[in-house]
């Protein structure tokens, strides 16, 4: 088990793919919100890919381990130590019953790391995921973020223990403060919504990841209504009728402001999404640093967005991992 | 906000098509109108009815009938869909399902659908309480007006949004918004955007309200809070963002930890269903609390919910249609076009 001795600024418990089935409930989808570090740090302790870790935000976790485990911290570095001695990031590694895990504080690159366990994380299963859904109030532990003295305990482990996996040099996900997101076409990307203009600008611009990210929205900036939407005959031309979002990775644009939605992003709006990113690149939304980054939506289409989902399936997978 | 610059020298044939992403119409017979196929993203389908948007509420009983014969063919490569008003969407894997595929088989639904006027649907009857102005929603509005902007058009002095509303359609003042609310009977459509919430909408079109939504929205609703988007009428199920006109507030309407019986005896976090009828009564705000201690914690209130309810398609069909019905609500359509025309956008 692991006793939580600081929460830090937001870790909490997810897994991939988070709760699905239930967008028609109004449920998020929740998961990890870099789900190729929450994927590959499960293959390193033997876990599935669906199984579920910590998700530390930023940094400021601090717990003690109450038992032996074989862990690995994977995502960013945000200066983990046990028992004040660096450790290797993307690489399995024993822990001892009394050993001080302690996140510093996020760097230069990347936002989001990932504690994971031999055996998972031991919460209940809500609705078929581990996930925590902040805004629902539930999944993970009691639906909410970690805090000092929760303790939480691990599964049974799925095998051997093997220390020392890492993630092969050529799977290592590249981080960055300028990301470049594959994105496709839709729902509202004709020009009866945005402009010709406005797509291309949706394109070409380099956007600043607003101070406001976080796992329900990634607000970046503004758009320019002069030019940006169609004319059409509603109150605003952001709004339409109630409709379906696209998410995980659909682009809002909630008046002047675009969105794009993460994890907890809503099922249902009655906002235009004029783009989506592409599903194998989600990921990156995870590791974007808020008011500081950047970003730009590369266009694409379905055959490529396939294609790299192919290379994503197989990227996760013990391919990765030696 | 900065000044964007525009793209320079877009030509504007060519970019329609890049960002054309209709992948197939089908044509309006005399059951619906067109049915629009949409690339929504590289694992996601969304089916749109009809090129013009329109609030109809038995395109939403047609989708719905689609989406539960689409889940009864259990395709391979489906993961789920989101039927609402006017549209459904669903998410797959195109790696195992071609997107022309999942069109041929939804057609193929469309095509041998029943008419929706031969539809009875098992409807329940829900009535909630309602605060309107509240003291906490007032409190949620004035945060907005503090931290996030100033001056609006949809608040007034008093931290209220109702004044807004009437005077975007045309009516004398929130009064007229109350009788409205309080005298109307509202259809779920389906549930989104946060947990439990449903989507609804006025069944008689001679009263059919229609509001912008606020520009930004809000980062902050509480829960409970009953407002208006579009010609859409929601209640908060959590708190949450958000971006509508909001009237007031009403008793919870999720659970998770599904305490009172309510939600526990039917296994489920929610207390709506498809196909529901809503309708609203006005208490003060202590009435109000009171349903959150005895709906949270004592766990002893009692909904008023009449289960027995149904709605014969082909009658609502016929009555919306009729001459008066319709004369009316084009009577009050023009009203509110008018004072559009004239009323402060957001």
């Amino acid at each position: 088990m692991l006793k939580i001795l600081k929460g830090g600024i937001q870790s909490v418990v997810e897994d991939w793919p988070g709760r699905t089935g239930r967008l028609r409930d109004g449920m998020a989808l929740s998961g990890a919100m870099d789900n190729v570090a929450c994927q590959l740090g499960q293959l390193l302790v033997g876990n599935p890919i669906t199984e579920g870790g910590i998700e530390v935000t930023a940094g400021g976790f601090q717990a003690e381990f109450g038992e032996d485990a074989l862990i690995a911290i994977t995502g960013a570095d945000l200066g983990c130590t046990i028992n004040k001695q660096e450790v290797p990031l993307w690489k399995s590694f024993k822990v001892k019953k009394g050993d001080v895990i302690k996140f510093k504080m996020y760097k230069d690159v990347g936002f989001r790391a990932y504690i994971n366990v031999a055996g998972g994380i031991d919460v209940p299963k809500y609705l078929g995921s581990k996930s925590t859904c902040l805004f629902g109030a539930y999944g993970g532990l009691e639906g909410r973020v970690l805090k000092t003295d929760d303790v939480l305990k691990f599964g049974k482990p799925y095998g051997a223990l093997e220390e020392g996996k890492t993630v092969k040099q050529s799977a290592m996900p590249k981080y960055t403060n300028y990301w470049e997101l594959k994105a496709i076409n839709g729902p509202n990307s004709s020009p009866n919504y945005v402009t010709p203009e406005g797509m291309e600008w949706l394109f070409t611009n380099v956007f600043d990841v607003g101070d406001q990210a976080n796992r329900a929205g990634i607000y970046l900036g503004g758009v320019d209504e002069e030019w940006f939407f169609a004319a059409r005959d509603v109150g605003h031309p952001s709004n339409v009728i109630e409709h379906p979002y696209n998410v995980r990775g659909g682009l809002n644009v909630a008046a002047s402001t675009p969105i794009l939605f993460p994890s907890d992003g809503p099922s249902l709006g009655g906002y235009i999404c004029v783009l989506s990113v592409i599903q194998a690149e989600i990921w990156m939304m995870g590791q974007l640093i808020p008011g500081r980054d950047k970003i730009k939506f590369i266009q694409t289409t379905q055959e490529e967005a396939n294609e790299e989902r192919l290379k994503y399936y197989k990227w996760m997978s013990e391919d990765s991992i030696e | 906000m900065t000044t964007i610059p525009k793209p320079q020298g877009v030509n504007a044939y060519l970019t329609n098509k890049k960002y054309d992403n209709i992948l197939k119409v089908l044509p309006a017979t005399m059951e619906r109108v067109e049915i629009i196929f949409l690339q929504a993203g590289d694992g996601m389908l969304k089916i749109e009815y009809g090129f013009n948007e329109r609030m109809y509420i038995p395109d939403s009983m047609r989708i719905n009938a689609v989406d539960e014969l689409l889940q009864k063919k259990k395709i391979k490569g489906v993961i789920e869909t989101v039927p609402t008003l006017r549209a459904n969407q669903v998410w797959f894997d195109p790696t195992v399902l071609n997107i022309n595929k999942l069109i041929d088989e939804i057609t193929e639904i469309e095509d041998n659908l029943p008419p929706v006027a031969d539809l009875v649907l098992h409807s329940r009857q829900v009535r909630l309480p309602i605060a309107f102005e509240d003291n906490v929603t007032k409190d949620f509005i004035k945060y907005y007006v503090d931290h996030q902007r100033a001056e609006s058009p949809y608040i007034n002095e008093d931290y209220g949004n109702m004044d807004y509303v009437a005077q975007y359609n045309g009516l004398n003042g929130k009064q007229d918004i109350k009788d409205i609310v309080l005298n109307s009977t509202y259809y779920n459509s389906g549930h989104g955007f946060w947990p439990g919430g449903a989507f609804w909408w006025n069944m008689d079109p001679r009263v059919q309200l229609y509001v912008p939504k606020y520009n930004p929205p809000r980062m902050r609703t509480h829960e409970g809070a009953v407002g208006m988007g579009g010609p859409c009428l929601y209640i908060y199920s959590t708190p949450s963002g958000g971006g509508y006109q909001l009237f007031g507030r009403t008793i919870p309407i999720f659970q998770f930890s599904l305490k009172h019986p309510q939600y526990k005896d039917y296994d489920s976090p929610l207390l709506f269903r498809v196909a529901d009828r809503l309708s609203f009564y006005e208490v003060d705000e202590e009435e109000i609390l009171y349903g959150y201690e005895h709906i949270h914690n004592q766990t002893d209130y009692k909904y008023d919910i009449d289960y027995e309810g149904e709605i014969v398609v082909k009658d609502f069909i016929e009555w919306y249609h009729s001459p008066q019905i319709q004369e009316e609500a084009a009577a009050f359509k023009k009203k509110q076009a008018e004072a559009v025309a004239v009323t402060p956008k957001p």
